[in-house]
């Protein structure tokens, strides 16, 4: 890998240039340019290459010329009862220093699959090949259904290279 | 469902709110009356008014990672918001502040909220990867892919989801030109490209070899196994016999 | 409700939820002349009217009744010593309006405080002490102010 002063993506890259704090063609004025009756016009008829949502998340679908609404696409905030939190914005420094390292899957799999198969192992319920006998719901689960299940937590998806386009 | 289960099991077995003293040393006093049963509204987003135009705001310390990672998810949950009605406020204030040409009182607390938050998704960032690594293998996150750009060099590009696939996505197709190999001018850029690299990497290896050399007429008593570490392309032996090694060997 | 990312939506989809909200809302002071139930907000720009609803709801539990967003360009000026033009950013404003018994005033936050009369006494210390001083060196112009027997 390169490093990281002569990756030149964004130096030659033809829009970022484009964009600025100074020079006025580089001024990203979106959707603010033009007359009255060109943004009047715009407005019936759209070009699609003029229009920018600003980073907008859809809330639905066009449908010829009207705009349905899809309610799942709308965000729905999961806010907890915070009434009874004695949780602060800010830690006193006269709180004690902790340590704790970073949680691991192997540290998950230490609290939640281990116990079981130690157990097991002592009652001589496992297979030569080391699958139990009696398996647990969770131990069950096909990998199939493991991926399944673990879209359906539905968390935010974060990316490790946010500094990538 | 499934998820929680799964880590409340973990969390509320060892955590919970005890352990971490997490009191600030910011006056709770109540603000007006409301007749909301919750607590006040709008006003949340302005501080108390004993804070109204004072020099200086008394406040604690961010959260620490280690400080999250001993908390439930439930408790990082509520406490994500606590810091958002925080920033909030902090935000407003200081919007103000630059209105009235007045002096805001601590921007420290807004250094010290943004990093608490940060903290929080990283954590909030591990359990989630612990957990899709255990049950599927990969880490739940967005997928990254290298790839050739068109001027034929390494680059890494964020994955969308889309509903067709790629040899009949028209619109992708256009705006996603392939690298061509056979492309002159592309042929040049990379060759100049090349070059350049080439003199970085010999211009750092004079650079560093120089500096080695400095070092240990400065330094003759310095450990070498840390030389060795910090430079690790730096033949030492080869340094001494260079003729601006003024020590003896 | 946040900038991540999230899976794509297809017919039959689940519900987009988010646990952790990643946009800032701030109160202003209104730019213009606004009804008394009218409370004006800057919001991240990537906020829909749907979410400012939920968030203002939800979070602060404050009843919308309607509102209203517009980009507010940013403003373009010279920059000083330099000649070029620079644009400052835009900004989302969101007009919110409450039920038409509720009234909010956007309040004075930086009120006169005792502690600034305090501080001009001691201005008026200084220059006595000043005052003084001037007395004490005043056959001896050009001499520092130490310089005495």
């Amino acid at each position: 890998m390169l490093p990281r002063n002569l990756i030149f993506v964004r130096n030659i890259s033809t829009t970022i240039p484009k964009c600025g704090k100074k020079n006025f063609r580089k001024f990203q004025l979106f959707n603010k340019r033009g007359s009255r009756l060109f943004k009047q016009q715009q407005a019936k008829d759209p070009e699609p290459d003029l229009f920018h949502n600003r980073g907008v998340r859809e809330i639905g679908y066009k449908d010829g010329n009207k705009y349905v609404v899809v309610p799942e696409k709308i965000p729905e905030l999961i806010v907890p009862n915070l009434s009874d939190c004695k949780l602060k914005p800010y830690v006193s420094y006269r709180a004690p220093d902790i340590q704790q390292d970073e949680f691991t899957a192997q540290d998950l799999f230490d609290v939640v699959y281990a116990p079981k198969i130690v157990a097991d192992f002592k009652e001589n319920k496992l297979n030569a090949d080391g699958s139990p006998i009696e398996p647990s719901i969770y131990e069950k689960l096909t990998p199939a259904e493991a991926e399944l299940k673990a879209r359906q937590t539905g968390t935010d998806l974060f990316c490790s290279r946010d500094d990538v386009v | 469902m499934f998820y929680n289960k799964l880590l409340s099991k973990i969390f509320n077995a060892c955590s919970g709110n005890s352990g971490l003293k997490s009191a600030s040393l910011r006056n709770t006093s109540a603000k007006y009356i409301s007749t909301t049963a919750r607590r006040d509204d709008l006003n949340e987003f302005f501080d108390i008014k004993e804070n109204w135009g004072v020099p200086e705001v008394k406040s604690g310390r961010g959260w620490t990672k280690d400080d999250l990672r001993i908390k439930s998810n439930e408790d990082l949950h509520k406490l994500w918001y606590i810091l958002l009605k925080e920033r909030n406020m902090l935000l407003t204030m200081e919007e103000e502040a630059k209105e009235q040409v007045k002096l805001f009182p601590s921007p420290e607390r807004l250094d010290k909220v943004r990093d608490s938050m940060k903290n929080l998704e990283d954590v909030v960032r591990e359990r989630n990867k612990a957990y899709h690594l255990l049950e599927t293998g990969k880490d739940g996150e967005r997928p990254v892919e290298k790839y050739i750009n068109p001027f034929g060099m390494n680059a890494t590009k964020r994955l969308y989801e889309y509903p067709l696939p790629k040899h009949m996505n028209k619109k992708w197709l256009e705006n996603h030109v392939p690298y061509k190999e056979n492309n002159k001018d592309i042929q040049q850029f990379q060759l100049k490209l090349g070059e350049n690299t080439f003199m970085y990497k010999k211009r750092k290896r004079t650079r560093d070899f120089n500096h080695v050399i400095g070092l240990l007429n400065r330094f003759p008593n310095m450990d070498m196994e840390a030389l060795k570490g910090q430079y690790p392309d730096v033949d030492i032996e080869k340094a001494k016999r260079s003729r601006k090694y003024k020590g003896w060997d | 409700m946040s900038t991540r990312w999230y899976p794509l939506y297809q017919t039959g989809g689940p519900q987009l939820r988010v646990f952790l909200p990643n946009f800032w809302m701030k109160l202003v002071r209104p730019t213009h002349d606004q009804p008394q139930n009218v409370v004006q907000f800057s919001c991240s720009m990537e906020m829909t009217t749907p979410d400012i609803k939920n968030y203002l709801e939800k979070i602060y539990n404050v009843k919308t009744i309607d509102i209203r967003t517009r980009i507010a360009l940013g403003k373009t000026k010279k920059q000083p010593g330099k000649g070029y033009i620079i644009k400052d950013d835009d900004i989302k404003y969101a007009y919110v309006t409450l039920h038409s018994s509720q009234k909010f005033d956007f309040p004075d936050l930086f009120p006169e405080r005792k502690e600034d009369e305090a501080d001009k006494r001691t201005m008026d210390e200084i220059k006595d002490g000043f005052k003084k001083y001037l007395e004490t060196t005043k056959n001896r112009p050009n001499l520092p102010g130490w310089f005495s027997i």
